[in-house]
Parts: structure tokens; sequence; C-alpha cells
């Protein structure tokens, strides 16, 4: 369905006759870019990620618009003025759809796929751009969009790390997941996932603010997710059309570090209580009613969901929101609730309410801490104990920690060949340069001086130090911050 | 003996009231909400609250003190 090619594109026909609507898509190499003649273009990629995160996306085209056929290339190498540099053709049974889906593609092949293009101005300049720069602005780097982050000390840059490797799944994508969403995706969580079975209905939009009254009777699963990828681009999402159940949780939480509930049903609340419990995932938890409402934490082996409620509230013995009400907002707050929980299960800069609740009233508003007891029994006593899964680390080293080092070290620049090198003068006897996506640990075996892992953030090196630790080679190290630090 | 109490979710909007002190023959709190039920009309029974005394979660059986202050937790699932 997608595929990066060298050669030149030739569009394919497509062969289908159950659609009536068939709309193609050529993106060509201009003359002009910004007012600047450009005679030769170059496209790169880092060829497997850019053909499975397209295959993703086609596939999602695909559901959302109910294509019954879809086709993108995309030529990397060397492109001259006039040729195409990516095709997509759309087909459904309806014109509309085949347009609406040409259109979204496109728009996000660019901004999610890893390839970049480097043009050739008249007069020998030339310049590499990320597809997805363009046209909204420069480059992001995490450096900068995180930089006030990272400044606090309860974060610094080893807390960013830790975000930016932890997967968190939100289930239930309402009034929590509008506001809890938001925040942890532009906090740099690493992975996002969102499980969600509805559409959107008008009575959803006066709390659901990541939602518009233009997506009404769409799939709020895929609408939170695009909403969220608008932020940054650094945090991948993972949409879930799926009603949460006692035989698919497993499957969903699997992958996920840190477990959210944003549902509105007791029966998701247990199930997600004693899945967590069972599997060792943190859960954080809120439920509202009308203006007020709690949140909590809940580790694997703390007070549980069934240690507070030993005998399980039915849905129907009270209210729901659509039979008492609520007001925006107090969602709105319980969701921020819910992230800063998120924010601390992962960081650890300060211990979560795990072994308490927090009431809030809006009203008053009054607050109330109450503390949880575990209930003998319970199955939260055979709970696998947790661990934080990413610590704050002490193989990250800083530039001056560096230089003041007394033994030989090398340093290995992890940087990928379409990333312009710089190089640091840190005192090292050799800087060599060995791109993460040709890593072989081989490389560095005769090696027995320390070494020192560069790149540009310092976030793959921290993943390769942690990866290579684990294996024994504990004289690596990770170049905190990076070189562009 | 002397109490304080107070209401969340469902039962602060059937008390009509945030919190409250009484005076109680209760000896416990799940005594005490089957009193309040009574004169109040609440509409979930013992079984399906939660009690909380002091600030940490509690059974209805323990036994209450004087100036105590006892929290009645209600199911809440909204989201
Ligand atoms: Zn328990």
């Amino acid at each position: 369905m997608f595929r990066v090619t060298e050669s030149p594109i030739l569009p394919p026909n497509p062969e289908c006759r159950d659609a009536g609507g068939f709309v193609s898509f050529e993106g060509r190499v201009r003359l002009k870019n910004e007012g600047q003649p450009v005679i030769l273009l170059e496209y790169d990629a880092f060829v497997e990620m850019a053909e499975s995160e397209g295959a993703a996306l086609l596939e999602e085209a695909s559901t959302k618009f109910g294509l019954v056929w879809v086709q993108a290339i995309h030529r990397i190498g060397r492109l001259e003025v006039g040729d195409i540099a990516v095709w997509i053709g759309c087909a459904a049974a309806h014109r509309k759809e085949a347009f609406l889906a040409c259109e979204f593609i496109i728009d996000e092949l660019k901004r999610r796929l890893p390839i970049w293009k480097k043009e050739h101005y008249q007069g020998g300049a030339s310049e590499w751009l990320n597809l997805k720069s363009e046209p909204n602005g420069p480059e992001l780097r995490p450096s900068d969009v995180f930089a006030r982050q990272i400044a606090m000390p309860e974060i610094g840059p080893a807390g960013q790390e830790a975000l930016m490797q932890a997967k968190v799944l939100i289930v239930g994508a309402g009034g929590l997941a509008s506001s809890a969403l938001p925040y942890l995706a532009a906090a740099g969580v690493g992975h996002l996932g969102i499980v969600e079975p509805d559409l959107l209905e008008p009575s959803n939009l006066h709390r659901q603010v990541l939602f518009s009254s233009e997506d009404i009777g769409r799939s709020k699963a895929q609408l939170a997710a695009a909403a969220v990828r608008r932020i940054h681009p650094f945090t991948k999402v993972s949409a879930f059309e799926a009603r949460l159940n006692a035989d698919n949780v497993d499957q969903l939480i699997g992958d996920f570090d840190v477990i959210v509930d944003g549902t509105d049903r007791f029966d998701a609340k247990f199930i997600l209580n004693d899945a967590c419990q069972r599997l060792g995932r943190p859960l954080v938890q809120a439920s509202i009613h009308r203006l007020e409402g709690h949140v909590q934490t809940i580790l694997p082996g703390s007070p549980c969901l069934r240690c507070q409620w030993p005998n399980q509230p039915t849905d129907g013995c009270v209210q729901t929101c659509a039979e008492s009400g609520v007001l925006g907002v107090v969602p709105g707050i319980f969701g921020v609730l819910e992230a800063t929980e998120v924010l601390k299960v992962i960081t650890g800069f300060a211990e979560p309410l795990w072994k308490e609740q927090l009431l809030l009233d809006l009203r008053e508003p009054s607050m109330l801490r109450i503390k949880r007891t575990k209930r003998a029994g319970c199955i939260c006593e055979a709970a696998p104990p947790w661990q934080r899964t990413v610590l704050p680390v002490d193989w990250e080293v800083t530039r001056d920690q560096v230089k003041q080092w007394s033994r030989p070290f090398i340093c290995l620049d992890l940087r990928e060949e379409w990333e312009p090198r710089p190089e640091l003068e840190l005192g090292q006897k050799e800087w060599r340069w060995s791109p993460l996506s040709k890593f072989n640990r081989d490389s560095i075996a005769n090696d027995s001086c320390a070494i020192v892992l560069v790149c540009a953030h310092g976030i793959r090196s921290a993943a390769l130090a942690h990866q290579l630790r684990e294996q024994g080679c504990l004289q690596t190290f990770s170049l905190l911050g990076g070189v562009d630090q | 003996m002397k109490v304080h109490v107070r209401y969340f979710a469902v039962l602060r909007d059937q008390r009509k009231l945030a919190q409250e002190t009484l005076e109680t023959r209760a000896v416990n709190p799940g005594q005490l909400y089957d009193e309040l039920c009574v004169s109040h009309g609440f509409t979930l029974t013992q079984s399906q609250v939660r009690f909380a005394i002091n600030g940490s979660y509690a059974e209805p059986t323990v036994l209450l003190n004087d100036g105590d202050e006892v929290v009645f937790l209600p199911p809440v699932a909204g989201g």
C-alpha cells in the first residue's frame, strides 16, 4: 500500500469496480521555495520506519474514510524540478470521501514520516528541511520545546528522558481525557494510547474541549489522536476504537507503563483496577459528579478499588453525568489532576496519591484527603511489585563532568548521516562517528576505555547507554542534553 | 455524642448540605447512616456507601467517638 522508492514514480492505475470516485495527488518539485530558486532536490528517509508509519497511516485513512482502494509512493534520492516526489491515490464509493482522504493523507504524511528534503539553490547553497517543518515554521527540537520543563530541578534532563520513554494509555476519550491528554502530550510523553468506541455527539462538546462541532459523528478515539498529534511531533499516538472489556483489557494495557482511567462506568473502572493489579501497572483514577470529584493513584500492591469497594457498585446505582448533569470545568480539572499524577508516577518528582484519595468540591471549594486502607484477602495482595520503569540515572554525564575526567575516553557520535554533526572538545582521545541506525556492538568490543555516547539531544544516547549497560558494558555513558544543548 | 458529618456527591445533593454537626446515639457510622437515611431520604442503602472517620477509610462497624468527623462516600463514576 505504501512504499518508498528511489526510481521515478509511475502513477498506478487502480482497478476497483465499486469506487464511484477516484482522487489522486502528485507532489512535485517546484522551481521556487520561499522565493529562492531551486535547481535540485534530495530526499532522504528512515526507509523502514517511513514504510511502517506510512502503511499505518493508509490503514487509518482507509478506515476513517471507508476507502475501497488506497496507495501512496514517496520518492527519495535526487529529484529535479517537475519530478513527482509523492503520489497518493484514493478510491471511495463517493467522491467526497476520496477528496477528504487524499488531503488527509498528504497532510499527515508530511507530519508523521521521517523524511527529509535538501534543497539545492542556485548559487550552490543547500539546506536540509524536515517535511513536517513546512509550511508551519522551523523544525522543532525537544530541547527547545521542553526547555522550561527541563529547567525545573524536579524534572531535569533525566525526568524529560523518562517522559519521552513513557507509554501512557488513557481509557475513555471524554471529559477527563480532554484535559489529561493534551497536557500529557505537551509534557513530552513518548507514546499515548487512547481507547474509546464512541462517536462524537453534540452533548459532549460543553466539556470535551478536545473536540469541535464540525467533527460530530466521527470517531472520538481518532479525533483525540489527531488533536494530540497537532501539539508537537515528539509523541506517538495510537487510537483504539474499542470498548474496554474483561477480554481485551490485558492486550490493551499490556504495552503501556501507566494507565489512566477516563471512563464513566463502574464496570470499566473495576476491570481496569483488576487488570492493573494483575499485570503490575499503576492506575491513575478519577471520577466526577456534577460539581465535585475525586482522584487517586493505585499502584500495584497499594490499596486498590476493591479495598475501597468490597461490593462493586453497579452501574445505575447512582445517576450518570447524562442523568444528573455536569459542569464542563469539573472533568477538566480532574483530568489535569490525573495528568499530574501520571507525571509524578513517571518522573518521581513527588509522591503520587497512592495511599490517599483526594476529594475536591468545587463549590466552596473544599478539599479532603482520605487515607485508603488495605483489605485483607483483596486481589491487590497478589500484585507483582512495581518499580518505576525509568529511574533517574547516574550514568548520564554533563560536559563539565566529562571534562574533569582523568581517565581516557572515546566519544561515540550516534547522529545519522542526514543530521548536522558538529563535534565537541571534551578532552576525548577520539571522536568516532557511528550512526545509531548502523550501530553494531562489536564496533566497541575492543575498546577498553570509557565510552561516552553522544547524539543531538541526549535521548538516543541515553537509550543506547541503558541498553549497553544492561548487556554488561558498564563503561558506557551518555552525554546529558546532547551536542545541541 | 456529637459528630461532624460531611456529605459528598449524591448524598450532598440529597441532603442539600456539605456538612453539619449532629447529636447522635449511633455507635458506629453504619448506624449513623441508617438514622440519617430515614430523616433525609437517602436513596442508597448502607451497603452501597463507604465511610471515613477522621480522614481514613473505616468499616461501618467501627465505634464512633465524641467529636469524630465522619465522611459518607457514595459511589461516583462520572468522567
Ligand atoms: Zn485491594
